[in-house]
């Protein structure tokens, strides 16, 4: 990193929170770096969002501890935290223009005005805003009223920035610019930063470490590649991607659709290698994506040329794409799925 | 189109639409008629001579339409001003701070309306007295205000609750406390619905008869208090002029409610 870091580190011990009689996190613990860039990730549901608005103090925990700086900040109001949030929904308000919205955090701690207009241009520009600071939320475009909920958090000049699915709501073509864009922002500003997203390609381009989350509870912690060369379990690796499962000895072996291989005749290949049968093919773009049933299972694998419905073919696994779990990997997919074969 | 043609079609229509004008515009044409009346005789349909004396008798300086005009505009504003003072931290803390008993609160709000009005007033004027708030400014503002904590808590309560969490939250997570949040985001987020609630406490205390009845006559004289005194007195021009007056910030406010009063915030009563 070409900064110093100013971001302040993050800890949190066995942090657990309830709504109801429904426990959403189960004895979460994670430590963030200073500047360091963290996506949480998972589907809807597993806790991602609740463990991110209880760092922002939105939500009380019912046990646990959260540190910010060494500062114990389990019990401070959110305006007691030093981190900022950018909403799912941006939450901007509707009465207030945009100069007024990024200035608010800087009012609120007595900034004189001029000083709260010259902060407010500096973020107007560095956000690609200008001209903007008279209109309503109302008045601008989505990608605008992104920029604009990021100005109005990073305008306090926040230890953490907290970012809940900000680009959830972009068109596919803006996000990807996006992207690198609040990366970029992130690393000169030396931020730490926590972001939930239930995207996995965006988390693997933006964070620096991956926490996948499973109902609550932390499924692996890692470096991206890590994550994806390693899954730790049949979870993680089916939400990085390798979807297909098939029966292999006492296990399973999951893999990525673009990472098999139907081998030629009389190749060879350092890995599991299934007898299956073309059950479909279908061109999905540059390449041909081909079903294939293996017994009573059926896989994934994209092939450069079609093949024939009812083909004979040989599906190989390479060793370092062949992700071996045991049959009682700790997903509900698999139990579900193996309750209905049985 | 055909259809449209048809007499089947537009004739019923026609009639239930005169039949509505009539019973919205039939009174107010005969209150009309009766405050430009100067002589009306049974059995006649009309009046038979037209004239403003009682018009000019009713805004003479030292006309006591004038004086219970004021006096009423102030019982309301008074009103007004109690009903927001409790029902905006009230609503406040009903639409946003998940308090256990809050169907149940809302539903004691409504308990007034619920038992008739003549048994509830009467026993309140009786425990004025022993208050010396009958015949009293104070007394007939607290009992209007009694009446009108139900559309003003009601209605901020849908307005509070019509408003994002995450907008206030977003202010107190860059530093606003939880009153400088409330000030700054919520209350002008929620001002319309808020304004909607004084109009019609407003207005329902410019109208109330029957507690200022008990509670404040005969020292306190609102102008329906004379509106019945000169109805009863058989004084139609009189009683017909009072309801006029008394119509006219009732429409100039309902005009504003209909801008300020927006149907999202209407279907959130009661959630």
């Amino acid at each position: 990193m070409e900064t110093q870091p100013r971001g302040t580190p993050l800890g949190i011990q066995g942090l657990a929170v309830a709504y109801g009689r429904t426990q959403v996190l189960h004895e979460v613990s994670l430590a963030v770096g200073a500047g360091e860039f963290v996506a949480l990730l998972g589907p809807s549901g597993c806790g991602k969002t609740t463990l991110l608005r209880s760092i922002a103090g939105f939500v009380a925990p019912s046990a646990g501890r959260i540190t910010a700086g060494g500062r114990d900040i389990t019990r401070e109001p959110p305006e007691r935290r030093g981190a900022a949030m950018v909403f799912q929904s941006y939450a901007l308000w509707p009465h207030m223009n945009v100069a007024k919205t990024i200035g608010y955090g800087l009012a609120v701690r007595g900034w004189d005005k001029a000083r709260i207009a010259a902060r407010v241009e500096e973020m107007l520009r560095l956000l690609r805003l200008e001209g903007l600071g008279q209109r309503l939320p109302a008045q601008l475009s989505g990608g605008q009223r992104q920029r604009v909920a990021m100005g109005r958090a990073l305008a306090v000049d926040p230890e953490i920035l907290l970012l809940d699915e900000p680009m959830s709501n972009l068109d596919a073509r803006v996000r990807e610019g996006v992207r690198h864009e609040l990366r970029t922002l992130q690393q000169s500003l030396g931020i730490t930063a926590i972001h939930v997203t239930h995207d996995r390609e965006e988390a693997m381009i933006l964070a620096d470490r991956i926490v996948v989350l499973e109902e609550g509870r932390i499924a692996q912690v890692g470096p991206p590649e890590e994550l994806w060369r390693r899954p730790a379990n049949a979870y993680v690796a089916d939400f990085l991607g390798a979807t297909n499962r098939l029966p292999l000895g006492d296990g399973v072996v999951m893999f990525r659709p673009e990472e098999g291989r139907v081998l030629a005749p009389g190749e060879t290949l350092d890995g599991p290698v299934f007898e299956g049968t073309v059950a479909f093919c279908a061109y999905a773009g540059g390449r041909w994506r081909a079903t294939i049933r293996v017994d009573e299972a059926e896989a994934l694998v994209d092939v450069p040329e079609r093949l024939e419905a009812e083909t004979a073919v040989r599906l190989g696994i390479p060793r370092e794409a062949a992700h071996l779990f045991g049959a009682t990997a700790p997903s509900r997919e698999s139990h579900e799925s193996y309750a209905e074969a049985g | 189109m055909m259809a449209r043609a048809n007499v089947a079609w537009w004739l019923p229509r026609a009639i239930l639409l005169a039949a509505f004008a009539f019973f919205v515009f039939g009174p107010l044409v005969n209150l009309v008629l009766w405050s430009v009346a100067e002589a009306w005789f049974w059995p006649n349909r009309l009046p038979s001579q037209y004239g403003f004396r009682f018009w000019e008798r009713v805004f003479r300086p030292e006309g006591q339409a004038m004086e219970s005009l004021w006096l009423s505009i102030w019982i309301a504003s008074l009103t007004t001003l109690l009903c927001l003072g409790v029902s905006i931290p009230a609503a406040w803390a009903l639409a946003k701070a998940r308090l256990r008993w809050r169907a149940l609160i809302l539903l004691v709000f409504l308990l007034p309306q619920a038992f008739p009005n003549l048994p509830v007033y009467i026993n309140v004027a009786r425990i004025f007295f022993t208050f010396d708030l009958n015949g009293t400014v104070m007394g007939v503002v607290l009992v209007h205000a009694a009446h009108g904590l139900v559309y003003s808590i009601w209605i901020a309560t849908a307005a509070f609750a019509a408003i994002d969490d995450d907008l206030e939250l977003a202010a107190r997570n860059i530093g606003a406390s939880g009153f400088t949040a409330f000030r700054t985001v919520t209350l002008p987020l929620a001002a319309p619905g808020i304004a909607a609630s004084a109009i019609f406490v407003f207005l329902e205390s410019l109208d109330e008869f029957t507690a200022t009845y008990f509670v404040g006559a005969p020292e306190v004289r609102t102008l329906p208090l004379l509106l019945f005194s000169a109805a009863a007195g058989g004084n139609m021009q009189i009683a017909a002029i009072t309801a006029l007056i008394l119509l006219v910030p009732s429409v100039l406010f309902m005009l504003l409610v209909e801008r300020f009063l927006r149907a999202e915030v209407l279907a959130r009563v009661g959630r």
